[in-house]
């Protein structure tokens, strides 16, 4: 997905039409930027302060830092890729797949995660398995963000070098330079913040731009006339979803099991650069309710990254067919972008885009950073010293971290497929996770060692269909599909290896698994004590989110 | 929150000014960044002219992008000032009604 957007953006010469008053608007929000991280540097006192703000952020900030972490600019020119090339057919990323892990997150994880008080997901593993566990993902952890991070600020640069004509090192050393002046200075309450601040202004450059797109082919009622002549699968996302049928996404039980149930559940409740966000709250119920909240803006993102995505395939006649290396899916958003928005709307939406782009840039480097200092350093390294000494090297890891991310990008530059390779590689170590967490809290007897092998097979088993989809192109419809067999494979095995190494070695002690494990969360009196509005309760929110994003189905089936 | 969990401001910190506290309150930056933006772009769309309509499908986008991020900006400030951030005191903090 990077790739191809590389290959466009880089290739072609894009270049909005950006007047002094869009301009001015991107200056604005970098002075912003950069004044949010000053600012919060005074409220960081303590490691605790910088990698996990100190556990004072209210709930919905964390919960709107929750769903931005991700809305980074690979999603939203990807998703609008998907649209212009499927149709509403990847919808189920979202209804189906982010939305129910985000509740399940909040009410059935999140007492284990802020009960415990461990301060990263690795760190989990650490206390309910081995370290060998823990070693594994930590590690594999640290060291995907950071090259990912590499990867997202050379997308970030060859977007500033494509629409304003910037030069690649200028726009990489700029770039990296922004975000680390306020995650070193204001640490993740300068992430958090600036994640906050992102969403708004990339929702207020997406909207305009789908209500324009929308006018320009017609009206509502004209797109869906001319929806008709496309496959069915582009208006009803559950078409062709039979075993053996064309909906490109897949069949339903890759979707239902391997998108929704193994790869989200996965990616959104163990990935530490999101739960890191849940985990900064300020108490248990609002880390509670934060991936909650986050869930219902969610539920419409697909109707300003999606739908302008078809709308660009119906009003600019080559998309994706064209030789003009200009004219991919992956173009759609800044195609529309230079053919519909005026100056003034076009300097909001350019700010968000390169707003998405340091947001997720951002949100890699501060979890790499806690997990690097917390659970690379602290744990292995150099043990005991006092907290200021963390602090400190947390500050200066930023630092190698962002400069082991421009390294990257500047290979990214001259090695296009390294991204892709990357990617994949990184999804091997997604994959299983989320099988040995949810074994972890819920059955006691799960022994450390059984997490371990549960886990590496798990590993294995991924890679294993990874390599058979590469040897056999036809194995699989699409990326996606093929994606989904590896987190479905990976899954089984990871449980059935740990099934059987579990009554073969020992179990943890009890008495180590306070907090942990189900039947011994630990829970806070004073807050107990304290009756929670019934709004505010994680299971009404939660139920109420699943059934709205179910919801949405609903007038897909009769349009 | 139970007494021994961390907080940002340690025992021997000086305790946070309310003055501190509106500083640190990101409602703040969210309303004056879209005032700076809804007024920009409301003017570009007070002064529009027929080419620039036209490229916009006839909808005059900044006029109504620029008064909705307005609207944004008054409702950030008013939540602001009606709700003043709570002070990062764990005693406090349980008997403080949280905003969100």
């Amino acid at each position: 997905m990077i790739d191809t957007l590389i290959q466009v953006v880089g290739a072609a010469d894009a270049r909005l039409e950006m007047s002094p008053v869009d301009y001015a608007l991107l200056f604005v929000y970098f002075i912003f930027v950069l004044g949010i991280g000053i600012v919060v540097r005074r409220s960081v006192k303590s490691s605790l302060d910088f990698f996990l703000s100190g556990r004072s952020i209210p709930a919905w900030i964390a919960g709107l830092a929750f769903i931005s972490a991700n809305l980074g600019a690979v999603e939203i020119l990807g998703f609008a890729a998907n649209g212009a090339q499927y149709g509403f057919a990847s919808v189920h990323y979202y209804w189906i797949g982010a939305i129910p892990a985000m509740v399940f997150l909040g009410i059935v994880m999140m007492p284990f995660y802020y009960g415990s008080k461990i301060r990263s997901v690795p760190e989990y593993l650490r206390r309910r398995y081995n370290k060998p566990t823990h070693l594994v993902n930590a590690s594999s952890f640290a060291v995907s963000s950071v090259l990912i991070a590499g990867v997202n600020l050379y997308s970030l640069a060859i977007v500033l070098v494509a629409l304003l004509g910037w030069s690649l090192p200028l726009a990489i050393v700029v770039a990296a330079l922004l975000v680390l002046v306020y995650v070193v200075a204001g640490g993740l309450t300068g992430a958090i913040y600036n994640e906050v601040l992102q969403f708004f202004v990339i929702i207020a450059g997406l909207i305009p731009l789908t209500i324009v797109a929308v006018a320009a082919a017609g009206g509502p009622q004209e797109v869906l006339h001319r929806l008709a002549d496309y496959p069915s699968y582009w208006l009803h996302p559950w078409s062709g979803t039979a075993v053996g049928g064309d909906n490109p996404i897949g069949d339903w039980i890759g979707i239902i099991l391997g998108q929704a149930f193994i790869l989200s559940f996965g990616y959104w409740t163990t990935n530490f650069a999101e739960v890191q966000r849940a985990l900064s709250a300020r108490n248990l119920s609002s880390a509670r309710r934060a991936p909650i909240i986050g869930a219902y803006p969610k539920i419409f993102i697909p109707f300003i990254v999606i739908l302008p995505g078809i709308v660009a395939a119906l009003i600019i006649p080559d998309l994706g067919t064209s030789e003009d290396p200009q004219m991919t899916y992956t173009n759609a958003i800044p195609l529309l972008m230079d053919t519909l928005l005026p100056n003034g709307v076009l300097g909001v939406a350019v700010t968000g885009l390169v707003a998405a782009f340091m947001a997720g840039m951002a949100a890699n480097v501060s979890s790499f950073n806690a997990v690097f200092t917390y659970d690379i350093w602290q744990t292995y390294v150099k043990k005991n010293r006092p907290d200021h000494y963390y602090l400190k090297f947390g500050r200066w890891i930023t630092v190698i971290g962002v400069a082991i991310g421009i390294g990257t990008a500047f290979i990214a530059a001259s090695y296009n497929n390294i991204n892709d390779y990357l990617q994949t590689l990184f999804s091997f170590f997604q994959a299983p996770v989320f099988v040995t967490f949810i074994l972890g809290m819920f059955w006691k007897r799960m022994s450390p060692w059984a997490g371990f092998y549960g886990m590496v097979s798990g590993i294995v088993a991924a890679a294993g269909v990874w390599v058979a989809g590469a040897t056999h192109p036809d194995l699989f419809r699409s990326p996606f599909q093929q994606a989904m067999w590896m987190g479905i494979a990976a899954a089984v095995v990871d449980l059935i290896v740990s099934l059987i190494v579990t009554p073969l070695t020992k179990p943890r002690p009890i008495s180590e698994l306070v907090g942990l494990v189900k039947g011994m969360e630990i829970r806070d009196a004073a807050a107990d004590a304290k009756p929670v509005r019934w709004y505010k309760q994680p299971v009404v929110l939660g139920g109420g989110a699943i059934t709205l994003a179910l919801a949405m189905y609903i007038p897909f089936t009769f349009l | 929150m139970s007494d021994d969990a961390p907080t940002g401001y340690p025992a021997d910190a000086p305790p946070m000014t309310m003055r501190q506290a509106r500083m640190l309150d990101l409602r703040t930056y969210i309303c004056a960044l879209f005032a700076i933006f809804g007024v920009t772009v409301t003017i570009e769309g007070f002064t529009v002219d027929s080419q620039e309509l036209a490229k916009a499908a006839g909808v005059n986008i900044n006029l109504y992008a620029g008064l909705a991020m307005l609207g944004l900006s008054v409702v950030m400030g008013v939540w602001a000032v009606v709700v003043p951030p709570s002070l990062p005191d764990p005693a406090a903090d349980a008997a403080v009604s949280e905003v969100g």
